[in-house]
């Protein structure tokens, strides 16, 4: 602490630096056809340029190099956010810079070093144009290696050309050459990797989303919380000397993942020159030898490098689950959509269904009531025949309204009733119901029943239509065979169940189900036959499984085979 | 209703209905027999293709929707075959679709359910009287290829060059006949034919082409 005073940069270094200098800005504007804001921006970029090169922090360092040079990346960030048209303002501004150095004088060595050192900015800041995208709002960890790379490059050559400047200088000893070298390139780099993303990040306007997202008051106490923290945490590693004074520096990381994590990038590259000068002050503050300036250096060049990483990261990480969010969103909203057309399809197709299937009785009942009219305007002679005809139009309106019954039941949740139903019955009762078409198109039927099977527990009158509805597709699909037609119903406990399970299998000796459509047999509105609705098999499997039973195609049997699982009656 | 019911008195012929709905099918039967119409019933697309002796005039009164085979390719297959038979069609559920498709397959007319009475007998009778159309006109072309098909290979080849309207004196030269034979085999010829002047050869030359377009077997 007591070497605070020392250390202190004179504030007269500053004032004479600046002064003048701000005059001179007005003159040396760039060429008349920069736009206001160009102009305005070249400006500041020069007063920037001029203070940061000849801010002299430690008037001990050997030849006035600096740890850090932040101006380097200043024009950098200049010519990759404005284009090559800054370079002349660049120039102009190095050779300012120059000019105000201590001791300093003027050459064509220094001359051409600084046309070089211009032209090494100038394509450091076009290749990061050309090949990353740090000047847009997304960039990713591939452009972080691009910017080290080119920092790297830049931080070469713009040692080499600075060292040619102070070749010139009488003082150097030719020995002093490499290590004058190895601090610019290290203070350039340094310079480059802390202050360039900042820059970059800050004039795309990275901010404005970020803190959209969080809210204005939540950064600004972000903000204020992490100086505090990264304060405390220097005077604990610094300024207590509790330890030999690198010990504790790795603290310093903590503050920094968290940042990266939570504001990504734009945080990360805002909280690295925040600690730089934090860094800078404590190392100002505590004085150094040159060998410990250099580890600081490179502390703070890994620091930058991995918040830099980590924000990246923390960025595309953000941008990925952003975006599998919004697929997601896509998605729902599509499958809901999906399900509704499938609703209003299948609401639709039922209800012609039913046009259909009660036209039918509708369509002979007023045929049948026209011939009445018919035989009764005939009077006696036709009596007998009238009486069968009304005895028919009962017979179909009984058919009619069975068949509305059945509709209500069928369509009706929650009201289906539990009852013993007998296997044996259940199959005579479908045999019955199906007899004519079976016998029309000589169908062998066959039904084979596990002796002892228990009765099954469902409502008879859907479990009915639903085998009622097996037995149908396969007499279609054996109305085309030429070659033998049968269809046999086998009944039976299933396996290992302790017979609490019973299987009934549905055979048929027809041509099979096609393979493409095996899986989606089940669908709604899937169906091969060129009239069918497509309705059977789906309302069949929902209402087997509403009783607590399965229905589904065994495609590796011989036969066409339909497996309709029911519990057992208890 | 009562509009139709005269005329269908005078109307005579069968209805073949394939229907596989029992009910609706028996009904129709039953009032279509009161009507003084003959009819037969199948249950099924099939059965109707495997029945062969029918009589004429007649006409078929099919379901859309039949087990099996549909009835549009039943329909389909009778206009492809060339039956001649009319066809009407009954469906529960008309639409644009169906009928244009009913249609261009050359169904006489088609039929909503449940079925009104008076447009039954209405469609039946159309359906009937062009049959009968129809036979007659198979009856003339069986009779004028039966009148062609008696000349012999000779007055065939006369027949066609005639008509082909080439001159008389053309004619015989290719023949190697006079004028005066050509001439006498050109009147034997048109007695065998029942024809009066040689307008006539031309009408049933153009009458026989038109009936049996597509076979020249005559000549």
């Amino acid at each position: 602490m007591s070497s605070n005073s020392e250390s202190i940069p004179p504030a007269e270094t500053l004032g004479s630096g600046t002064a003048p200098s701000v005059g001179a800005t007005e003159r040396a504007a760039p060429p008349r056809r920069f736009g206001n804001a160009r102009l305005a921006l070249g400006a500041m970029f020069w007063i920037a340029y001029v203070l940061t090169d000849s801010v002299n922090l430690f008037p001990h360092a050997r030849f006035g190099v600096q740890p850090w040079s932040p101006h380097a990346a200043l024009a950098v960030a200049l010519i990759t956010y404005g284009g090559p048209a800054y370079a002349p303002v660049v120039l102009l501004a190095v050779l300012t810079g120059w000019t105000l150095a201590p001791g300093s004088h003027l050459g064509v060595a220094s001359i051409l070093a600084a046309i070089g050192l211009t032209a090494t900015y100038c394509g450091a800041g076009l290749g990061l144009r050309r090949w990353s995208h740090w000047g847009g709002a997304e960039v990713r960890p591939r452009d972080v290696h691009v910017l080290l790379l080119i920092a790297l490059a830049a931080a070469i050559v713009g040692a080499a050309f600075d060292a040619l400047r102070l070749i010139a200088a009488p003082e150097l000893e030719a020995a002093a050459l490499p290590v004058l070298f190895l601090r610019l390139f290290i203070a350039n780099l340094l310079g480059l990797v802390a202050l360039t993303p900042v820059l970059l990040q800050w004039a795309a306007g990275c901010w404005r989303p970020q803190v959209a997202r969080v809210g204005a008051s939540v950064a600004v106490r972000d903000t204020v919380i992490f100086i505090t923290v990264v304060g405390a945490l220097l005077v604990l590693v610094f300024g207590l000397r509790l330890l030999d004074e690198f010990r504790m520096s790795y603290l310093l990381f903590l503050p920094m993942i968290v940042v990266a994590m939570r504001y990504g990038l734009l945080g990360a590259a805002t909280a690295i020159p925040l600690v730089q000068l934090g860094l800078l002050g404590a190392l100002t503050t505590i004085g150094t030898r040159p060998a410990t300036a250099f580890e600081f250096q490179l502390l703070m060049l890994t620091l930058a490098i991995s918040t830099l990483y980590l924000g990246a990261l923390s960025d595309e990480r953000q941008r990925s689950s952003d975006r599998i969010a919004e697929h997601e969103r896509n998605l729902r909203e599509r499958s809901h959509a999906l399900a509704e057309a499938q609703r209003i399809a299948s609401t639709a197709e039922l209800a012609a269904a039913l046009a259909h299937d009660l036209s039918q009785p509708l369509s002979a009942l007023g045929t049948y009531a026209r011939a009445s009219q018919v035989l009764a305007e005939r009077g006696e002679a036709e009596h007998e025949k009238l009486v069968q005809t009304l005895e028919q139009i009962l017979q179909e309106s009984t058919r009619a309204g069975q068949y509305l019954r059945r509709m209500r039941e069928f369509f009706r949740t929650g009201s289906m009733r539990e009852e013993r139903v007998d296997v044996a019955r259940l199959f005579d009762s479908i045999h019955a119901h199906l007899r004519d078409r079976l016998v029309r198109a000589d169908i062998q039927w066959r039904t084979t029943i596990e002796p002892g099977l228990p009765p099954v527990c469902a409502d008879a009158v859907q479990i009915g239509a639903v085998l009622g509805n097996l037995v149908a597709n396969a007499c279609d699909a054996l109305a085309d065979r030429l070659t033998w037609r049968q269809i046999h119903l086998k009944a039976f406990c299933v396996p290992g169940s302790n017979c609490s399970t019973v299987r009934i299998l549905v055979e048929d000796t027809g041509p099979g189900v096609p393979a493409e459509l095996r899986n989606r047999l089940f669908t709604p509105l899937v169906t091969s036959k060129p009239n069918g609705m497509g309705l059977g098999l789906a309302l069949s499997r929902s209402i087997t499984e509403r009783q607590g039973g399965r229905l589904w195609f065994d495609a590796d049997r011989e036969m066409t085979t339909f497996c309709l699982d029911l519990r057992a009656h208890a | 209703m009562h509009s139709s019911k005269d005329s269908v008195a005078t109307l005579a012929g069968s209805v073949l209905l394939v229907e596989d709905d029992a009910a609706v099918r028996s009904s129709l039967s039953l009032l279509l027999c009161l009507h003084g119409l003959r009819t037969e019933e199948f249950a099924s697309a099939e059965e109707f293709l495997a029945a062969t002796v029918r009589e004429r005039p007649a006409c078929a009164l099919v379901d859309v929707r039949l087990p099996g085979m549909s009835g549009l390719a039943l329909q389909a297959r009778i206009f492809r075959e060339n039956r001649g038979l009319p066809v009407l069609l009954m469906t529960a559920l008309a639409d644009a679709e169906f009928a244009r498709t009913a249609l261009l397959q050359g169904a006489i007319d088609f039929l909503e359910k449940p079925i009104d009475e008076g447009e039954l007998l209405e469609a039946v009778e159309v359906a009937l009287r062009c049959d009968q159309d129809q036979l007659a006109r198979n009856r003339e072309r069986d009779a004028l290829v039966a009148r062609v098909g008696s000349l012999t290979r000779h007055e065939k080849d006369l027949f066609e060059r005639i008509t082909d309207g080439r001159q008389s004196r053309e004619i015989a030269e290719e023949f190697g006949l006079s004028l005066a034979a050509l001439e006498a085999q050109r009147l034997r010829m048109m007695e065998k034919l029942q024809v009066r002047r040689v307008a006539d050869l031309f009408r049933l030359r153009f009458r026989i082409g038109e009936c049996v377009s597509g076979q020249r077997a005559v000549f």
